[in-house]
């Protein structure tokens, strides 16, 4: 009896441990320990490091050394290395700098979306699960907030890299329900960061677009760094689907028969409007936009966003 | 208009298949569960109108297609304007028949023109109206098709050339068998458009099978020939039964059938009446003055000797009124109504003659006067077999022959017809060849001799009667010998029946009886046969006599060139009435005598549209050629001129039963004609028109609308070009189905390619 209950408890866990694991994509977590998550803006932090931080740091230990690619920043180039055996090295530090990173997951309805390719709420995850791992790996804060009708915090700001197991449990268990209330979470969590942060959105962002202009505003005014990964389906994008459908809303009873040919257009307007005022009021927050088409590989999209900040940061 | 309405009505119906079919293949909608709610909301508030909007064009457009398809197959016709202008443009190319009536009553003078005058401008009118580009055939018919441009052609000089040579003929009109023939050329690839240029005459469309066989045979080629009939004369638009006067002579024959240069040659003259007669017309209309003039035909060719006015007499019609409803009975023929009387007339000079009745030109002068080609013989010697006195007879009356001679020879007239008293037992060894008709009274035993000397004088033209005797044992017994005479045209049996058997009235047919078959000659009903023999006709035997139970009472065969005639009764009291009825008798005794004697030959007065053949045998020499040309017809007087154009007609010489015959059909025009062989003339014949074109009767209104309801169309040649005729607009229908369609595949695939159909039901209108 007792080995029995043992055994499930152990097929339990494992079963835990594959949901956390698949959420981490191999390709893309490397492509994140290489490049790292570079802040854009000066962040706050006990530790100083690469990041230019306005506490400069006393302790810049070095770590070890590794292959130079095309690419890095040959500021880190180890020039004695080099003279010596003619080797292209980098070298790595530990505790560059010390930031606080938010991950704030949209877990609304909407976000269960599926088709072939899966889920918006999967693909959501793994973006946060990459993130997490790669600001943990370079010892970054990192917490993670979960909203839909109300903000939930369920993992609070730790740069311990071992709690990114707790993050990726709580990813694992979080599951969509409820409507977007995202204006409302923004605020929330702009009267509760004290420092500042980055601050990584990651939603489809079906609410008042000019509500979450607000909330982005809000926690831009102060201070904090907003990335915003909007979250869409291909359909979504390019509605490009053989009719008729019968369209049966996430969200509510909305319910529709049509053929997706005779509403492109107008469909394609209405969402270009809704995407450029998003744009518009991110770039005025001087936030960073990422719109993720969740048919393609998370490693695509968060290669590109991070290899654009690395850049950035250096310069 | 439209050609196939009820295939409009069918397309019509056929409008809701589009729905049908849309229906059918709806494609169930694929449940999808979607976030972005909001656009698609908004989406279909912007799109909402214009989505009804691309529905309702969609199916407009199907349904046009399929509207458009059933108007294309019921083939409409645009008239006024829009017609006459979509022709001009040469957008509709048409293939037509300008179809000519000829026919007799075509030579009708009406207001002051030939109705053949009329349709020839007609013709050019109907040829002027048709679309450029349209190629046109020229034919022509009156019982028969004769096309004058057998092939479509585009040319209008040669339309008109063919047109202009178009005469009237003295044949009966047919426009059954001319529809049929125009249906045998028609596909619906080529579709014809016929037009009829005719003068309605009611004949020329009740003949071969009346108006249903016309409206038949347009049903069934309704989708190949478009019929319009273009009418010509003065009274096509005339009440019911519109008649245009007319009088005319039915026919003329020999009343005793024979014509001898001694005695008056009796000649039956038939006139008819039709329609009444018109105001202006201060002649009485209800009789006619019939002249008869001679011209001798000699050896040589047609020579008018001598043209000699030989009787004239007016003849009163039995009707007063043409026009009262309910007449029947005698003097009634068609719708009009008739009389005859006998003329006499005396020639001194034995040859074949034209005798000719005339009566005065009236509108239609085409049947105004009437032919016959007879031969006048200046003797002609009858030979009598029988014994002194008769069987058994006791006074001169009961003689077998008694009365048979004092029918035959009219007193002081004895030159002209001679009897020859011939002893029964010398008959094998008497000289034959100087008579003309043997009657053989009582027959008894014939030797092989007497048969084979019968024989030879039949076959070399010469005519016998057989008259049974009295005395019916004697008879049963002496005809034992005489039953194996082979010439004999029937066999018999004694009928043991007493009873009195009247004649039957109702076949009539035979040359001897024709006589009887006008109801003004008074009927062979009264005769009453109390004795008879059961005549059983042999083989090539025609029965020229009935009695009503149906066993024959004259049998004629033909053996060479002479006739046999078998009486199944005696010539006397006993035997029946029929001696004691002179009204019957003396014609039907004259008129059997005369069978074959050529004073009449039928071979030489064919009716026209009948086979004319070289009576005679044609003696083969070395200079004659393979063929005969029948040459005429030698005009006579009174007939129009313009109209009788003297013609051909070549006739290959066949062997037809061991003789040299030439024949043709082709005669167009009645009247007389020479057969000619290598310039020389070897006989000649006179062709006789139908007396049916005489009744001028017109189609009535009812007829009228019958045929209009089978589709056909009738418009003066006048508004051909203009409204009447049209222009089928089944090509634009067609053109613009093929845009429509066009337009439904290009909307179909930018608008939906599976249908549209946009259906929105929310319970939530909270943001999402």
């Amino acid at each position: 009896m007792s080995e029995g209950l043992n055994q499930t408890h152990s097929d339990a866990r494992s079963s835990a441990r594959s949901d956390e694991l698949s959420l981490l994509d191999s390709s893309a977590i490397a492509q994140a320990a290489e490049l790292g998550v570079m802040a854009r803006r000066i962040v706050e932090g006990a530790l100083s490091g690469a990041h230019r931080s306005p506490y400069h740091g006393t302790s810049v230990e070095f770590a070890e050394h590794r292959q130079y690619a095309p690419g890095d920043d040959i500021r880190h180039l180890d020039w004695k290395v080099l003279g010596r055996t003619d080797r292209y090295v980098i070298k790595r530090y530990q505790q560059e700098t010390n930031f606080a990173c938010h991950l704030l997951l949209d877990a609304s309805s909407s976000m269960s979306y599926e088709r072939s390719h899966g889920s918006r709420m999967q693909y959501a995850r793994q973006i946060c699960a990459c993130l997490a791992y790669a600001v943990l790996r370079q010892q970054d804060a990192v917490s993670l907030q979960v909203f839909s009708d109300r903000l939930q915090l369920r993992t609070p700001s730790t740069s311990n890299f071992g709690s990114l197991g707790t993050v990726l449990r709580e990813l694992v268990r979080v599951g969509p329900s409820g409507q977007t209330r995202l204006p409302a979470a923004l605020h929330e969590l702009a009267g509760k960061l004290k420092r500042r942060s980055i601050v990584v959105i990651v939603s489809d962002f079906f609410d008042d677009e000019d509500a979450i202009i607000s909330g982005i505003n809000h926690l831009a005014f102060q201070g904090h760094e907003v990335v915003v990964f909007h979250t869409l389906d291909h359909d979504e994008i390019h509605f490009d689907m053989p009719g008729p459908v019968r369209f049966e809303g996430l969200e509510d009873d909305f319910l529709m028969t049509s053929n997706p040919t005779d509403l492109k257009r107008a469909y394609l307007a209405e969402l270009e409007s809704f995407l450029a005022k998003i744009r518009k009021g991110c770039g005025s927050s001087r936030s960073h936009y990422v719109m993720v088409d969740t048919s393609k590989p998370i490693s695509e999209v968060l290669g590109a966003y991070l290899a654009f900040r690395a850049q950035a940061t250096a310069h | 208009m439209l050609l196939n309405p009820l295939l409009l009505l069918a397309g019509l119906l056929a409008v809701a298949s589009p729905v049908a079919i849309h229906m059918m293949r709806r494609t169930p909608p694929r449940p999808l569960k979607w976030a972005a709610t909001r656009f698609l909301r908004a989406a279909h508030a912007s799109s909402k109108n214009r989505l009804r909007l691309q529905d309702l064009i969609l199916l407009i457009l199907r349904c046009l297609v399929v509207a458009l398809l059933g108007l294309a197959l019921a083939r409409p016709m645009l008239s006024g304007w829009l017609g006459a202008s979509f022709a001009a443009v040469g957008l509709e190319k048409r293939r037509a028949i300008i179809l000519i009536d000829t026919s007799l009553s075509m030579q009708q003078t009406d207001g002051g023109v030939k109705l053949i005058d009329a349709a020839r401008e007609a013709a050019r009118s109907v040829a002027r109206s048709l679309p450029a580009g349209s190629v046109a055939m020229v034919w022509r018919f009156d019982d028969r098709v004769d096309a004058a441009i057998p092939e479509p052609i585009s040319s209008l000089a040669a339309i008109d050339a063919a047109i202009d040579a178009t005469r009237a003929s003295d044949r009966v009109g047919n426009l059954t068998s001319a529809i049929g023939r125009v249906s045998q050329i028609a596909s619906p690839e080529k579709p014809i458009e016929l037009f009829v240029i005719t003068d309605f005459q009611r004949g020329t469309f009740t003949s071969g099978g009346g108006l249903e066989s016309i409206q038949r045979a347009l049903r069934e080629s309704s989708q190949n020939v478009r019929l319009t009939l273009v009418p010509v004369g003065s009274m096509q638009g005339s009440a019911d039964s519109a008649v245009r006067p007319n009088r005319s002579i039915d026919s003329i024959s020999l009343a005793d059938g024979i014509a001898t240069t001694a005695r008056p040659i009796r000649i039956r003259v038939d006139v008819s009446r039709f329609g009444a007669a018109q105001s202006d017309a201060p002649s009485n209309f209800d009789s006619a003055m019939v002249r008869l003039s001679a011209r001798k035909v000699d050896a040589s060719g047609v020579a008018q000797i001598q043209s000699l006015t030989l009787d004239q007499k007016s003849i009163p019609f039995s009707l007063s009124d043409s026009r009262g409803s309910g007449v029947r009975g005698s003097g009634v023929r068609g719708s009009g109504v008739s009389g005859s009387g006998i003329l006499s007339a005396r020639i001194s000079e034995p040859g074949d003659y034209l005798i000719t009745a005339a009566i005065d030109a009236d509108t239609l002068v085409g049947d105004d006067a009437s032919s016959m080609l007879i031969r006048v013989r200046p003797t002609f010697r009858i030979g009598v077999v029988t014994t002194s006195a008769g069987f058994g007879a006791s006074v001169a009356t009961d003689a077998p022959d008694f009365f048979a001679r004092r029918a035959l020879a009219t007193p002081g007239e004895a030159d002209s017809l001679r009897f020859v008293d011939i002893d029964p037992s010398q008959l094998e060894t008497t000289d034959l060849s100087s008579i003309d008709v043997l009657a053989v009274f009582e027959p008894r035993d014939w030797s092989a001799k007497t048969n084979q000397s019968l024989s030879s004088f039949v076959d070399q033209g010469g005519t016998l009667l057989v008259v049974p005797g009295k005395e019916t044992q004697g008879i049963q017994n002496s005809f034992q010998g005489f039953a194996a005479a082979s010439i004999l045209p029937a066999d018999w049996s004694l009928l043991t029946t007493n009873s009195v058997m009247r004649l039957d009235e109702s076949s009539l047919d035979h040359p001897v009886m024709s006589l009887w078959k006008s109801p003004d000659s008074g009927g062979v009903g009264a005769i009453e046969v109390a004795w008879r023999l059961g005549l059983k006709p042999r083989a090539n035997a025609a029965v020229v006599l009935r009695a009503i139970d149906g066993v024959p009472l004259i049998v004629e065969r033909k053996i060479g060139g002479g006739y046999v005639l078998m009486f199944g009764t005696t010539l006397d009291r006993i035997g029946s009435n029929l001696p004691l009825r002179p009204g019957v008798f003396v014609p039907l005794l004259t008129r059997a005598v005369a069978r074959g004697q050529g004073f009449l030959v039928d071979a030489r007065n064919p009716k026209i549209g009948t086979i004319v053949s070289s009576a005679a045998s044609i003696q083969m020499e070395s200079s004659v050629s393979a063929e005969l040309i029948l040459r005429g017809p030698i005009s006579q007087s009174p007939v129009d001129q313009d109209q009788r154009t003297s013609a051909e007609i070549a006739a290959p010489i066949r062997v037809i039963e061991g003789r040299f015959v030439a024949q043709t059909d082709d005669v167009r025009l009645a009247g007389l004609y020479e057969w000619v062989a290598s310039g020389r003339v070897v006989g000649a014949a006179n062709v006789v028109r139908d007396s049916a074109e005489s009744d001028t009767t017109l189609l009535n209104a009812d007829e009228r609308r019958s045929l209009s309801q089978s589709g056909v169309r009738t418009s003066p040649a006048p508004e051909i070009g203009r409204a009447s005729s049209g222009t089928e607009a089944a090509g634009l229908v067609l053109l613009a189905l093929i845009l429509l369609a066009t337009a439904e595949l290009y909307f179909s695939r930018r608008f939906s390619p599976t249908g549209n159909e946009v259906a929105v039901k929310t319970t939530s209108g909270g943001a999402s």
